[in-house]
This record gives structure tokens, sequence and C-alpha cells, in this order.
């Protein structure tokens, strides 16, 4: 870092270490990238309090060239924020960062995928949710027909119990098969 | 949201509605625990440190914390950041894979894996043999030749036949150094680089470096670091792909929804085209299905129509290759026959160089073009389309080997040529090499020269003029794309030229090494600059299994040549490291009979048929065990699979059980009321 400022105690370093998959580096590595969002707002100084109250709107994270490109993005941000507005305290990026880091397990990384893909969160990916994630993957290109005969395919393939949608252990049982899961579902810092 | 401290709502399914009388509701709720006691959804950050400092709780999956686990984890933590700290490339590593997505990214890992596997063989050949050789001699040292009562050695032989082997070069233009630079002859010849600089003797200066035992242990060794590379490799590649126990089709249009947006992707551009390709995929996929079906009403006519096709195609690929093979084949011949050194004044230097280079231009050529051809005709055996894909790349892997297996037959067959004098040098018909090993050497070097010089013009000067071309004219198909199986081959062709070439020519791993640092930097400007976006998505995993494969079948078939000439090929005379022995493999053996007793009893026990014959029957035993093994868990995986299916529709009719149950009690209440 190079300044004097202490950005985190040593106590709050180790409790981010033992709750995330980083190590100090990687945390202040991630705060930079935080702090960089808005660094009129943002103090360089992160006590505990600001760490979790904090936010940082979604139009900025949106600006990050991880995500910028990413169809999902406004998704991942809800999904991180505890309180569903989309906008993210430090401690819910640097949560999101250490989901998408090649430290964190596979089961961990499915579980976010399918609380990503699980628009309407009702804990089943259903029609819907297929037809929301078809949607933003293809940018509202697909005709209505063409992505009913997708998501057809898709649950005749991973809907075990003919339930009109897929569960959680229905979807991990497929993707942890999948060798590329973990190489996709990964975002270097 | 999915918390762990909050009871969750049960999934919405339509079958309980909250009028339900309270049997429901118990058994509901027994639902709901057991869902929450399966600890898939993590709670936020926040919640998580707050329990951390309530009740010392750790990360999701790991929850315990003693004062040793404290230290481990420290200590890993240490070496996770000094890993990162020295990955190298990781920038570039990123930045590629935000361009191209990680299928392009799992390229360049490869490369960079396949550098340190040559910096190690690097350091081995090159402080193991060539500084020893160097620095002795540099002082005034003794020698000494080891067993030289032995029946194998043929100390007077040599000297005689070292004294013939003189070189006359006259390197006094700059074009003469280059061209000899170019081709490993003249001044090159005898240099470190080549197998004809090394002694055949035990050089003695305060301790004693036995050069021949040294030479061959080391290139042994050598070898052995290589497997055990690749089986690290395959190992890590081995449990990503052991997810993979059933067919990926199965799941094709999941794998297409859930599985085709790469979270590495940084690159709008890119993005946007990945997300069009992922459109075409799609359409392409509903084409497909059209296209089994239409296969499945194959007329009889239609059918034999088809099969005639493939084997017309199979047989043209057969003449591809035969016309390879003697192409390469002739090229050789001339060049050995009509190049002899007294021939050479009458031509002008680059008709000489021209004709040097015959045979790695050859090569260099046929793997250029051939594939061409090979994509171009596999269109008409009217695969399917991912099928296509597999079938050029499996032709044109065999297409590599095969070139490296022609050369190395008629490099082979001018070396075994008879009649050939006291010296071990051809006579009459015969090429008059009087170095085998180093004329051998100089051929992978010049093939590893060619090699770079293609593949740097490619980067620097075909693939910008593509795309420019393709800019000007507004030709899509001209520009460039990054062909991640063509360049992996090339990568392990290169591979396979450094695994043949290290015995004849100790420094060419180093060339290689340069070769692969050079092409990382232009293989990068050429991904980030040059090449478009993939179309069709390149699965990461496929490729990395399918040519961990490729490269160990070829360091197989790279084995197997410099194992017979250590074993069955008599050694030049006048130059090497075992000129004085009958063949390269005595030097062990006379090391062995120098040993005490017990010792090389040991080691003529260990090496014996019988021994060696009881080894390879264990490890088929091992390995059948293993196959039987494997295919007892597949049977398990889809037991399981069963089970999982019964335990959901169990867990359905459950409910409806209770939900009809409660219905009944409710109706019975009301009507006790009225």
């Amino acid at each position: 870092m190079g300044n004097k400022v202490v950005t985190f105690t040593e106590d709050q370093f180790n409790a981010y270490q033992d709750c995330t998959y980083f190590t100090k580096k990687d945390i202040l590595r991630i705060f930079q990238r935080f702090h960089k969002l808005n660094p009129n707002v943002i103090p360089v100084e992160m006590s505990e309090v600001i760490a979790s109250t904090l936010k940082v709107s979604t139009c900025f994270l949106e600006e990050m060239p991880e995500f910028k490109a990413n169809p999902f993005n406004k998704r991942i941000f809800r999904v991180f924020s505890s309180d569903g507005s989309s906008h993210l305290t430090f401690n819910e990026f640097l949560d999101m960062f250490s989901v998408f880091s090649d430290a964190a397990p596979r089961e961990l990384k499915i579980s976010y995928a399918f609380k990503i893909y699980d628009f309407d969160e009702d804990k089943e990916l259903g029609r819907n949710d297929l037809h929301k994630t078809l949607r933003c993957l293809s940018r509202n290109e697909l005709t209505e027909e063409e992505m009913s005969f997708v998501v057809n395919k898709v649950l005749e393939e991973g809907d075990l119990d003919d339930k009109g949608s897929l569960s959680y252990m229905e979807f991990e049982h497929i993707i942890s098969r999948d060798p590329d899961f973990l190489s996709m579902f990964h975002i270097r810092i | 949201m999915f918390s762990n401290n909050k009871i969750s709502p049960l999934p919405n399914n339509g079958v309980v509605d909250d009028s339900s009388g309270s049997q429901v509701s118990q058994r509901r709720q027994a639902v709901v625990t057991v869902e929450q006691n399966s600890q898939i959804w993590t709670p936020h950050l926040s919640e998580r440190l707050r329990r951390r400092t309530e009740f010392g709780e750790l990360k999701p999956t790991k929850k315990s914390s003693g004062n040793l686990e404290q230290k481990i984890i420290q200590i890993r933590r240490f070496l996770r950041e000094v890993a990162f700290k020295l990955e190298p490339w990781r920038e570039s590593v990123k930045a590629i894979e935000g361009h191209h997505g990680s299928g392009v990214a799992s390229y360049f890992l490869f490369l960079r894996w396949s550098i340190y596997l040559n910096f190690g063989f690097f350091m081995l050949l090159f402080g193991l043999i060539v500084i020893p050789q160097v620095a002795f001699k540099k002082k005034n040292y003794t020698t000494a030749v080891l067993g030289i009562n032995s029946s194998y050695v043929h100390v007077n032989y040599s000297q005689h036949c070292s004294q013939q082997y003189i070189l006359n070069y006259s390197s006094t233009s700059v074009s003469e150094i280059l061209l000899d630079f170019l081709q490993g002859t003249g001044w090159m010849e005898k240099t470190p680089l080549f197998y004809g600089y090394y002694e055949g003797k035990e050089l003695n200066y305060d301790k004693s470096y036995i050069i021949p035992l040294a030479y061959i242990l080391v290139c042994i060794f050598s070898l052995i670091y290589s497997v055990i590379m690749m089986a690290k490799k395959s190992a890590s590649n081995f449990q990503d792909s052991i997810y993979d126990a059933t067919p990926s089709s199965h799941y094709q249009f999941f794998t297409l929804v859930f599985l085709s947006w790469d979270y590495t992707m940084t690159d709008e551009i890119s993005a946007k085209l990945k997300l069009k390709s992922l459109k075409k995929q799609i359409i392409s996929e509903l084409t497909d299905k059209q296209y089994r079906q239409k296969r499945k009403n194959l007329t009889t006519y239609q059918y034999a129509r088809i099969i005639f096709i493939r084997v017309l195609v199979n047989i043209f690929v057969l003449l591809c290759l035969g016309t390879g093979a003697y192409l390469i084949y002739f090229t050789t011949q001339f060049t050995t026959f009509h190049v002899k050194p007294d021939e050479f004044h009458g031509h002008h230097e680059s008709v000489r160089f021209l004709v040097e280079y015959l045979p790695s231009i050859t090569i260099s050529a046929l793997n250029g073009f051939i594939p061409f051809v090979f994509s171009f005709i596999t269109k008409v055996e009217d695969y399917l389309p991912q099928n296509q894909v597999i079938i050029i790349l499996i032709r044109t892997i065999l297409l590599r080997l095969a070139s490296l297996i022609f050369l190395v037959a008629s490099l082979y067959k001018e070396v075994m040529c008879t009649p050939k004098d006291n010296c071990n040098v051809g006579v009459a018909d015969c090429p008059p090499l009087r170095c085998w090993e180093t004329y051998i050497g100089q051929q992978f070097y010049k093939l590893v020269i060619m090699d770079f010089l293609i593949s740097f013009s490619l980067c620097v000067i075909v693939e910008p003029l593509r795309k420019l071309f393709s800019r000007c004219l507004k030709i899509s198909s001209l520009e460039p794309q990054f062909d991640v199986p063509k360049n992996v081959l090339d990568l392990v062709y290169t591979q396979s030229l450094s695994w043949l070439g290290f015995f004849f020519a100790p420094l060419l791993p180093c060339m290689v090494l340069l070769k692969f640092f050079g092409t990382f930097y232009l293989k990068k400007l050429s991904a980030l600059k040059w090449c478009a976006a993939l179309e069709k998505p390149y699965k990461a995993s496929k490729s990395q299994s399918l040519f961990a494969t490729v490269l160990m079948i070829s360091f197989f078939f790279c084995c197997l040549p410099i194992g017979y000439i250590i074993c069955y090929v008599p050694p030049s005379r006048s130059c090497g490291p075992f000129r004085v022995y009958n063949n390269m493999y005595d030097i062990l053996t006379i090391t062995v009979e120098l040993w005490p007793l017990t010792a090389s009893m040991i080691v003529r026990f260990l090496s014996s048929s019988a021994f060696i014959l009881t080894i390879i029957v264990i490890l088929i035993l091992f390995l059948y065990h293993c196959a039987q093994r494997g295919s007892a868990q597949n049977e398990t995986i889809k037991l399981l699979r069963k089970q999982l299916n019964a335990e959901r529709k169990e867990k359905f009719y459950f409910m409806m059980e209770a939900n009809n149950t409660a219905t009944i009690v409710a109706e019975n209440k009301a009507s006790r009321k009225q």
C-alpha cells in the first residue's frame, strides 16, 4: 500500500482471513478495487462499522471490467447484497470476490451459481428462471419459440422428478460433473 | 435471503396451501429443517463475522480450529501469498482470459507448463553434462577410460578415428558464419550444442567425473523427469475430468444454459461476440437435432453412399500420409547424398542453404498445408459438426506424429547403411557420416529453427495482414481466429522435437525453451491484437485432457528410438562420449561390473528379463484391478442417481399424502362443526 494509514486492524484482518478464502494481501488488493469505485466517498480507513454499512451503488459496481460485460451482473450484486438492494458494502464486496476466487470450494461456488440463476428466489429453477437466464444470455435475441424449446430440453435433461423445475440437488448433480465449471466460475483478482 | 438463521419459506410448489391443518405444518417444518441442515446456503459475510466472534465459527466448509491448525493455516496463507507473487504471467493470462475466455487461456497455461518442463530439462542437461565438460576443457586435466580392459572398449580405434574427424570450414565472411549458425555446421559443429563435442573419458581434476556415464544417466533421468511432470499434470487434469462420469452430450442444453457464460470474460466486445456465438450455438443445436432426425430416416442407398464416401476419404488420407512419407524420405536422402563437402564450392551459398534445409521445409510445409486439405475433405464426409472437429484433429495429430516417425526412419536408414569402414563411417554408396549423432542433432536443430521461423512469421506477418485485409475488404472469414487445437499441436510437436533431439544435441531443450518463451509473447500479441474471438467457444477441460494424452503418446514415440539407439546402434568411433564403446549401453554394464559383487548381482537380477516380466504382469493385473474398480464406481454412480430420483419422488409423494390427510382432517372438522 505504501501509505501509513491503517485500513484494517489486525483483528479485522484475522476475521476476514478466517471467513473468506483470501490472504491479507488479497484483502488489501480487493480493498484497492473497492476504494477505486468511488474514491471521494469511500474512506481509506475501514472500521468494522463502515465495512458493514457503507454501500456502493450498483452503477459504480457495474463499471468494473470484471462485471461490465457480464450479463448476470445485476443479479450477482443482488445475490451478494444482504438486503436485496444490489448495492454492496465492503464486506459483501469481499464476499463476492471470495466466492469467485480459485480457492473457494466447489460446493460453495455451485450454491452461489444456483442463487444467481434463481431469479425469483424460490430455491427452485422454474421455467421462469430458465427463461430469464436465457434472456440474459442472448440479450433478448431469441424468439419465444426457441426459448421454450431450450427450456423444455433443459428440464428434460435435468428434472429428475418431473416437477417442471430444477431443485438444488438436481442442479448440483449435473453441474458438479462439469469439469469446466470451476475454471469458468472464477474471477481473477 | 437464504440465510440459515431464519426459517425460510418452503418452495412454493402449489402442493401445500397455508390453510392446511397443523399436521401439515408439522411435516412442513420437518422438511424445512432437513433442507436447513444440509448447510447449502451460506450466510452473508457480515453474519459470518458476527458468528465468528460469538461462536468461533470459521469458513462455511471448515468448522474446527485448534492451535496447531491455526499455525498450519498461517503457513498456508504465507505460501499462497508467495505463490501469488511468483506466478509468472499472471496478468497476461488474466488479460487473455478476459478477451477470449478460459478455453484460450488454457492454451497459455499449457504453454507455461511446457516452459517449466523445458526449464527443468535444460537445467539437468546443462548443469550435469555441459558445465562439467566445458569447465574441464579450460583446465589441465588427466583422463582415463572407464573399464579399459573390458572387452567392450576399443581405445586404439577411437584414437585413430578421432584424428580423422576434422572439419574443413572457412568462416571468414559474415554470411558463411550466419549460414553455419542456421545449419549447425562448420564452426557450430564442435560446440557443446552437439553430441560430438563431448569426450568419452573419465576426467580427473581433483575429483573425477565420468562424462559417458553422466551423459547416459542424465539423459535417462531427464526422460523420467518428463514422465513425472506429465503424470503430475494429467493427474490434476484427471481430478477435474473424474467428475465427468456421465457423457456431456447427456446434458447438452443444460450446459448451454448454465455453463456457457464464462465469468472470466472482461472484454466487452468479446463478450458481445460470445453472446452472439451462443445464440448461434442454440440455433445450431436446434438444427442439429433436426439433422439427427433426418439421419435416422436414411434409406439404404443414402447410407451406403455415405459409407462409400468415407472409405474413399480415408484412403485419400492414407495416400496423403504416404506421399508425405515419401517426400520426407526423398528430401533427407537428397540432402545427404547430394551435398557432399567437396561439392559445396560449386554452388552458390543460398542453394546450399536451401538444400540443407529441404527436409525441414518439407516437414513444416506438410504440417502447414495438409490440415487444410483434411478440414476441407472432412466436410464431404457428412459427420456431425462436433465429430467433424474431432476427426480433423485426430488426422492432424496422426500427420504430425507420422512426419516425425518418417524422419526418424529415414535418418535411421542412413545411419545403419552398410558397408562401413573400421571407423564406423559409411563407404561406397553410404553417406560418409563421421559423427552420425551430431548429424541427427543437426537435423533436429534445423527443425526447431524452422519451426520458430514459421510461427514467428505467422504471428508477425501473416496474421496482421489477414486482419488488415479483413478490415479493408470487410470479409470476416479472413480475420484470423485463435485456433486452440492447432496451437497446442504445434506446441506438442516442438516438445517432441526436444525429446527426440536432446540426446544428440544436449542444448536443444534450451533452444526449445527460448522458442516457447518467444512463443508466449508472440501468441499473446496475436491473441490480444490480431485474433477475433472464437466463434465456437472452446471447452477448456476437453482440450486439457486430450492434449495431455497426445503429449504422453508422443513422448513414448520419442522414447522408443532413443532407447533403441542406446541399446543397439553402435556409436560413432570418432566423436562423442561413447566412442570407445561397442554400444552406448555398455558404459552402464561396465560400471555395474566394477561394483562390489553383491551390488552388481542385485542390479543384474533387477535388469533380468525374468524380473521385468514379473513386474509387467503385476502392472497389468493392477491396471485390470483399477479398470474394474472404475467400472464398479460407475455402476454406483448410476445407482445413486436412481436413488436420488426415487428419494425426490418419495418426498413429493409424502407431501401429497400429508396434504390429502390435512384436507380430510379439515373436512372432518368442518362436518363436525356443522
